[in-house]
């Protein structure tokens, strides 16, 4: 099975932009792009994301809550995440893989490379 | 297939990302320093470290590495400011407020580098000062004022030192052309106060004798002059000097390009070099030098020497690979004081070492130094001697570098080709001297219209080439009516009679069609000009 639905959840406008371009146009997916946490848990259900892009630092609920919120509905809780941020400390970076994230894509990020790393990301969780 | 959108249709979204987010920069910078300058709610910290850390990856995403690492800087600078007890917090605020104030800087630096068309004509009145000549030689002063007001200079005509010292207490030239002589008593030179004067105000010298003397030209050199005329004066190349002067004192003063794997380091050494007027980028990553360098262009390499992943003799080696690098000079900085090991670096392309730990007034110094001598040397390979502008291939390889750079951006590139209409018939007619000052006269035109960014060519005999990145075909071909306009209306002066010229230009612009590469793009453009030509010449197609 290849990734096809991708919901991506970034407060910031101009990232969620190029994600945009970068997943739809470049990647081909059927995306579903939020911007906030409480809009991505009001929409999550109905759209049926293979792999969630979630964006670390976001007012109000942040990445790892809504990871959390996500995570609690019940068709969503295996469905495997991917965390967003600038550039973090190894120490954070693991912190991220132990609550369950199967991968850490770092700003600034190459927009004509995303898909495929996210792809590949999926392929390696779906198999191991 | 995962989409039907071609590749441009992509590249174009791209760009239209970039370009909503470089028009936000302005404002989100200026709404940071308010959130700093104005702490009322004690929330604002918190806001401003969350638009930080957005602008951090933002900004690199959008190819602006700088605005990044700034922003992250500050996004850390706030994450130890929350850390501190509130009654603590106020000192720290002035070191957060001069990181805003840098980045705000750095903004408007990395957007104004092509700065709009309107503004040049604004611009050009503004900036414009007055050329001093104090002059003994009536014959000469009258001249060399008809011909610098031809240009668009102000001139003023001093009589004395004293009225010279005088006048520069309230008033500040854009260069002084003064005479000297051996003989006379009150000499230029012996005017230690006047000397003084100039160079407080960073004025150009510019000295005129009638003799060519040795004692003289060390007396110019030791008082910082920065030309030395002979009688008799060739006039027109001492008006592309003038005019190159005064757009080195506008202009910047070079670019530099940092590698440095210690990113404190490497942002304190951009911060001492752009203190004193030099542009720099700094190295994101090993791998992307080759491409940065192409993008940023830069006069100088500043590299360190040892790094974790690629020592410095290495990337050295990976930049003299590419023909368009070649000439780069490249300076490492290092704490070797092995000469073997320095020269084996020497050997492997690098020219030059400064050695490490070196103070900021240093680290200035050396780097302003071999930065002015590279300068040099590139203009003197580059630029045509007749008319300063840059030769054939130098053009041409600029062409090259900006359609690249085109490609990346999605931001236009515009052509334009110019050939001086009937030139043999002048050559013919005044001789060839007079032939030399008409393509001077038009260089200069040239190089006082076009913007910083772009470049201006001598393309063969009497045939030009200006680039203009970031332009569309409707702005070059404004720019070049307003240049065709301006040469039309110079009066050459001959024995026989004066006389007038035009010349025929074409446009080319990647806003208008696809082209292959850069010469496709120049042959559009030639093209454009013959069809000028065709249709009566004194015109722009």
């Amino acid at each position: 099975m290849t990734l096809q639905r991708v919901m991506h959840v970034e407060d910031d406008e101009s990232i969620r932009a190029v994600a945009e371009i970068a997943l739809t146009d470049v990647a081909g997916f059927t995306l579903l792009s939020c911007d906030s946490g409480q809009s991505a848990l009001a929409q999550a259900e109905a759209f049926a994301p293979q792999l969630i892009l979630l964006d670390v630092m976001m007012p109000q609920m942040d990445g790892l809550q809504t990871m959390a919120a996500l995570l609690q509905l019940p068709s969503l809780k295996n469905t495997p995440v991917v965390f967003m941020t600038a550039k973090i400390q190894q120490s954070e970076k693991q912190r991220y893989l132990d609550v369950g994230a199967i991968g850490i894509i770092e700003k600034p990020f190459e927009p004509m490379e995303l898909g495929d790393t996210l792809s590949e990301l999926y392929q390696q969780h779906i198999t191991s | 297939m995962p989409s039907s959108k071609t590749q441009v249709d992509i590249s174009e979204a791209f760009s239209r990302v970039r370009q909503r987010f470089e028009r936000s920069l302005p404002d989100r910078a200026d709404a940071m320093l308010a959130l700093a300058l104005d702490q009322k709610t004690g929330n604002e910290l918190s806001q401003l470290k969350a638009e930080a850390h957005k602008l951090a990856g933002a900004s690199g995403t959008f190819g602006y590495a700088i605005l990044g690492n700034l922003a992250r800087k500050i996004e850390q600078l706030v994450v130890d400011i929350l850390a501190l007890p509130p009654e603590l917090r106020a000192l720290k605020i002035p070191e957060l407020n001069k990181q805003l104030f840098v980045f705000k800087q750095t903004v408007s630096q990395v957007l104004g580098s092509s700065e709009p068309f309107a503004s040049s004509d604004a611009k050009l009145k503004a900036e414009q000062r007055d050329i001093w000549l104090m002059l003994d030689n009536t014959q000469l002063l009258t001249e060399l004022s008809t011909q610098l007001q031809a240009f668009g200079h102000k001139v003023q005509q001093i009589s004395n030192f004293e009225g010279c010292i005088k006048r520069l207490q309230t008033e500040n030239p854009a260069l002084l052309f003064s005479q000297v002589k051996q003989s006379d008593g009150a000499d230029l030179f012996k005017q230690s106060l006047l000397l003084n004067l100039l160079q407080q105000r960073q004025c150009p010298l510019l000295v005129f004798s009638e003799q060519d003397d040795f004692s003289l030209r060390i007396k110019a050199a030791q008082q910082h002059a920065d030309d030395f005329f002979v009688q008799p004066l060739d006039v027109s190349n001492m008006i592309s000097r003038i005019s190159e002067l005064l757009e080195q004192a506008a202009g910047s003063k070079g670019r530099v390009y940092i590698v440095d794997d210690d990113l404190m380091l490497a942002e304190h050494y951009q911060l001492v070099l752009q203190n004193i007027g030099i542009e720099t980028q700094i190295n994101t990553q090993p791998q992307k030098i080759v491409d940065e360098l192409i993008y940023f262009q830069p006069d100088l390499i500043l590299m360190d020497m040892y790094m974790p992943h690629y020592n410095g003799a290495e990337l050295a080696g990976v930049i003299r690979q590419y023909p368009q690098l070649r000439r780069l000079p490249i300076v490492f900085l290092s704490s070797e004081q092995n000469k073997s090991v320095q020269n084996r670096a020497l050997a492997h392309g690098a020219d030059d070492f400064v050695t490490k730990p070196i103070d900021d007034l240093q680290l200035a110094q050396a780097v302003t130094v071999r930065l002015a001598r590279s300068l040099q040397i590139k203009n003197l390979i580059e630029k045509d001697s007749l008319t300063g502008l840059i030769k054939h291939s130098a053009i041409k390889e600029a062409a090259e570098l900006e359609y690249e750079r085109s490609e990346r951006s999605g931001k236009p590139l515009s052509i334009v080709m110019l050939d001086i209409d009937k030139f043999k018939l002048v050559n013919d007619t005044y001789g060839h001297a007079t032939g030399d000052v008409v393509i001077t006269a038009l260089a200069t035109l040239l190089r006082k219209r076009i913007r910083k960014t772009d470049r201006a060519g001598r393309y063969g005999g009497e045939e030009f080439m200006l680039v203009l990145p970031d332009c569309d075909a409707k702005q070059a071909q404004q720019l070049t009516m307003k240049i065709l306009e301006n040469f039309v209306i110079l009066h050459f002066n001959t024995a026989r009679q004066p006389f007038t010229c035009t010349f025929s230009a074409g446009v080319a612009s990647t806003a208008d069609q696809a082209f292959e590469n850069a010469e496709q793009l120049i042959k559009n453009a030639d093209e454009a000009l013959y069809r000028a030509k065709r249709a009566g010449r004194n015109q722009v197609c």
